[in-house]
C-alpha cells in the first residue's frame, strides 16, 4: 500500500512539472515569436506591414523616377546648344548603361530556381540558400555565354555585386533575397539557353540535386537598373 | 462499488474537459484558418528584406536630390553644367569598373600544390580550378572589396566570366595560367580575414595542400576593364 501511494505522489509531481514546462513554453512562443498575440492576428498584422512596406517602396520608386526625369531634363536642356555638354551627356549615358544604372530590355532568358518541392517519396534536405555558390556558377555561365545584363529577383548584378548566404537568406547587393529566385539575363537567347542547358551543365546539376529549375526563352526581357549608390571608401581613381 | 463510482466521476470530468476544449477552440478560432509558424516567419523575412531595399532607395533619392541641387547651383553660377557633369561622369566611370584604381588592399597568390599525391589520389585535388578562383573572388567581394583583378585583368561581376580552358583559365576572353595573383582593393583587415578565416574558401584550399599566400599592401594599382564592349541585344528603355 505504502509503495503505491508513493508512486502516485511521484506521478503527481512529474505531472506538475510537465504542466509548468508546457505553460512556460506557450508563454515564450507567444512572447517572442508572436509578440503577444495569437497566430492569426499576428499574421494579419504582418500582412498589413508587408502591404505598407510594398506601398512605400512604390512611392520611393516613383519619386526616384521623378527626380531622374528632372535630372535628364536639366541635362538635355543644357546640351541643346552646347556640343561639349551633349558629348558629355552621351558619354554619361554610355557608362550608365555599362554599369547597370539604366533600365534595359531585349531578348534573353528567364530562369526560375526554387527549393525542392516537398515530397514524402523523395525527401531532400537541399536548400539553395546554403548553396549560393551554385547561383554564382550560374551567373558566371551566363556571363561566359555573353549575357549583357543579369538580375536576380530584380536586383541588378553590377561591378561589385556579391552573392552570398547570410543567415536564412541569399544577400545580393546587400539586400536579402529568398527563393524562388527569378534570374533574368539579356543576350542571345539561343546561346544563353544552350549554355545553361548543356549536358552535365549547371541546370542539370541543379536538377540532379533536386532543385526546381525552369528555363524560358523570351523575346522581351526587362531588367531593372541598380537603384542605389556605390560608395568607394578605399579605391581612388588612378590618373595617368 | 467504489470502482464503479470512480469510473463515473472520470467520465463526467472528461465530458466537462471536452466541452471546455470546444468552447476554447471556438473562441480562439472565430472563423480563422490554421496559421503555421512557417508562414509567419516567411512574411517577417520578406518585410525585413523590403525594408532594407527601401532604405537603399531613400539613399538613392538623397543622392539624386543633391545632384539636382548641384546642377542648379552650377547653372546659376556659371550658366552651364559642364563641371558638375564631368564629376558625374567620373563617378559612373568608376562605378562601372572602367577606371584604373589605386588604394590599400590584399594580394592573394594561388598556385598548384607541391605535396606528394596520396595513394590513388586524383591529381585534380592539387590543381587550381576556375571554381576556386571564383570562390576566392566571391569571398573578397563579400568582405567589401571595391575592385578586384586577377593576373592584371579586372574582374567585374556583371561582365566578367572565369571559365576553365584546359590548363588555363579564361578571364575576359584572355587566357591565364597559374600562379594566379588576385589583387583586391578594400579594407585590408577584412579582406585578409576573408581569405584566411577558418570557414573561408582560401583556408579550405590551403587544407587541401594548394599553395596560397595572402599579403596586405598599402598601395595597389588595378587596371580598368578595357575590353571593348558592344551591346547587341540590350537596349536602354529610356531612348
Amino acid at each position: 500500500m505504502k509503495k503505491k501511494s508513493k508512486n502516485y505522489l511521484l506521478i503527481g509531481i512529474i505531472s506538475m512539472i510537465l504542466g509548468i514546462i508546457i505553460s512556460v513554453q506557450f508563454r515564450v512562443v507567444q512572447g517572442n515569436f508572436l509578440e503577444g498575440s495569437n497566430p492569426f492576428t499576428r499574421l494579419q498584422e504582418l500582412n498589413n506591414a508587408y502591404t505598407s512596406v510594398l506601398a512605400e517602396r512604390d512611392v520611393l520608386l516613383s519619386e526616384i523616377d521623378e527626380y531622374q526625369t528632372k535630372l535628364n531634363e536639366i541635362e538635355s536642356d543644357a546640351s541643346r546648344d552646347n556640343y561639349l555638354i551633349k558629348n558629355l551627356t552621351n558619354e554619361l549615358e554610355e557608362y550608365k548603361l555599362l554599369g547597370g544604372f539604366l533600365d534595359v530590355n531585349g531578348e534573353g532568358i528567364q530562369i526560375i530556381l526554387d527549393n525542392p518541392v516537398n515530397d514524402i517519396s523523395k525527401s531532400s534536405d537541399a536548400n539553395i540558400i546554403y548553396e549560393y555558390d551554385l547561383i554564382n556558377i550560374l551567373v558566371n555561365e551566363l556571363n561566359a555565354a555573353g549575357a549583357e545584363a543579369i538580375s536576380i529577383n530584380d536586383e541588378r548584378i553590377i561591378s561589385i555585386s556579391e552573392i552570398r548566404t547570410a543567415g536564412n537568406a541569399v544577400v545580393i547587393n546587400k539586400v536579402p533575397q529568398y527563393p524562388p529566385f527569378i534570374i533574368k539575363a539579356i543576350g542571345s537567347k539561343t546561346t544563353l539557353e544552350g549554355a545553361v542547358n548543356q549536358r552535365f551543365g549547371i541546370v542539370s546539376t541543379l536538377r540532379e540535386m533536386g532543385y526546381f529549375v525552369e528555363v524560358k526563352k523570351n523575346d522581351q526581357i526587362e531588367i531593372l537598373k541598380y537603384n542605389g549608390i556605390i560608395e568607394f571608401n578605399y579605391a581612388k581613381t588612378l590618373k595617368n | 462499488m467504489k470502482k464503479k463510482e470512480s469510473k463515473i466521476t472520470i467520465f463526467i470530468l472528461l465530458m466537462i474537459l471536452g466541452f471546455l476544449l470546444i468552447t476554447q477552440y471556438k473562441l480562439v478560432q472565430s472563423g480563422n484558418k490554421y496559421v503555421s509558424f512557417k508562414d509567419i516567419e516567411t512574411l517577417t523575412r520578406k518585410i525585413e528584406s523590403k525594408e532594407i531595399e527601401n532604405d537603399k532607395l531613400r539613399i538613392k533619392i538623397d543622392d539624386l536630390v543633391s545632384q539636382i541641387g548641384e546642377y542648379e547651383v552650377s547653372i546659376y553660377e556659371t550658366g552651364d553644367i559642364e563641371s558638375v557633369l564631368k564629376i558625374e561622369l567620373e563617378k559612373y566611370k568608376k562605378a562601372s569598373g572602367i577606371d584604373a584604381l589605386y588604394g590599400p588592399g590584399v594580394v592573394v597568390i594561388v598556385s598548384d600544390g607541391d605535396r606528394q599525391l596520396l595513394d590513388d589520389e586524383n591529381p585534380n585535388n592539387l590543381l587550381v580550378h576556375d571554381l576556386d578562383i571564383q570562390a576566392l573572388i566571391d569571398d573578397l567581394l563579400n568582405a567589401g572589396a571595391e575592385a578586384i583583378a586577377v593576373n592584371g585583368q579586372r574582374v567585374i561581376p556583371h561582365i566578367t566570366e572565369i571559365i576553365c580552358n584546359g590548363p588555363t583559365i579564361k578571364i575576359n576572353d584572355e587566357l591565364y595560367s597559374q600562379p594566379f595573383i588576385i589583387e583586391a582593393i578594400g579594407n585590408r583587415k577584412y579582406l585578409e580575414a576573408a581569405v584566411n578565416a577558418p570557414d573561408k574558401y582560401g583556408f579550405v584550399l590551403k587544407q587541401w595542400g594548394l599553395f596560397l599566400e595572402v599579403n596586405t599592401s598599402i598601395h595597389l594599382e588595378l587596371p580598368g576593364y578595357d575590353t571593348k564592349i558592344n551591346f547587341e541585344y540590350m537596349k536602354s528603355k529610356e531612348n
